[in-house]
């Protein structure tokens, strides 16, 4: 099982996910829009992403992509709860991500 | 200029290059960088769940007009994000095909058919949207 930990900073209105348990060696970040990624160039796999202006975000497709339906119903309920509640933490587990995780990073990588 | 302004010259001032206006994910920027501060501020006032079904609605349009592997990717994308309170009867469960568009829209998970919940959320939306004179 996989654990992706989430905050929210409500002044920046920024989301952090960091990828529990991944070891930060070989890192390139990637900026996609609104989405900054941090892949892990040797075992091919994000670490962790940032999303500014987190209130307004709708861009889902390329996190779907990347972590599975799982993970972004997981984020789209962290955004209406930052914005409702005082909720600024959640963890959020997941399977495993989707066959086609690998191919967008490789593209990702591809085009950094 | 005359009172009511027919779509056609909505959108020739709103998008002279004539590229589709998008609602989708530059909306809120567009609304920040381009309309003045009291109708940018009803746009960047919706909800989380408000945007993301307004996105929603677009990624359904494009992909009826277009029923191309990336668009019905988005709609499939933009219709698993939709809020499960405010809009869980409009959530999709398996991933709909190009063909199931319609079934999915007819479909009526509790009353009312998704077509006419979807109306009357868009009819909501719209009206947070209204600037006093």
């Amino acid at each position: 099982m996989n654990v992706l930990k989430l905050s929210y900073d409500n002044q920046a209105d920024r989301l952090t996910a960091r990828l529990q348990g991944t070891r930060a060696t070989n890192t390139v970040e990637i900026r996609r829009d609104k989405v900054r990624l941090t892949i892990d160039r040797s075992d091919k796999q994000v670490t962790a992403f940032d999303i500014e202006d987190f209130s307004h975000f709708v861009s889902y497709h390329l996190l779907g992509e990347l972590f599975g339906e799982e993970v972004i119903r997981g984020l789209a309920a962290f955004q209406s709860a930052v914005t409702s509640t005082s909720q600024r933490t959640r963890t959020l587990p997941f399977a495993a991500p989707p066959p086609s995780g690998r191919r967008v990073i490789n593209e990702l990588l591809r085009a950094a | 200029m005359p009172q009511q302004l027919s779509v056609a010259a909505i959108e020739r001032l709103l998008d002279p290059l004539g590229r589709n206006i998008s609602f989708g994910d530059k909306w809120v920027d567009r609304a920040r960088n381009e309309l003045a501060p009291r109708f940018a501020a009803k746009v960047t006032a919706l909800s989380p769940p408000d945007l993301r079904l307004l996105v929603a609605a677009e990624k359904v349009r494009n992909a009826i007009a277009h029923q191309s592997r990336s668009s019905i990717g988005e709609m499939n994308t933009a219709l698993v994000v939709l809020d499960a309170v405010t809009d869980a009867d409009l959530i999709r469960g398996n991933n709909i095909r190009p063909t199931g568009i319609a079934p999915y829209l007819h479909a009526a998970p509790s009353a009312d058919r998704r077509v006419e919940i979807w109306h009357r959320r868009l009819r909501e939306v719209a009206s947070k949207l209204t600037v006093g004179p």
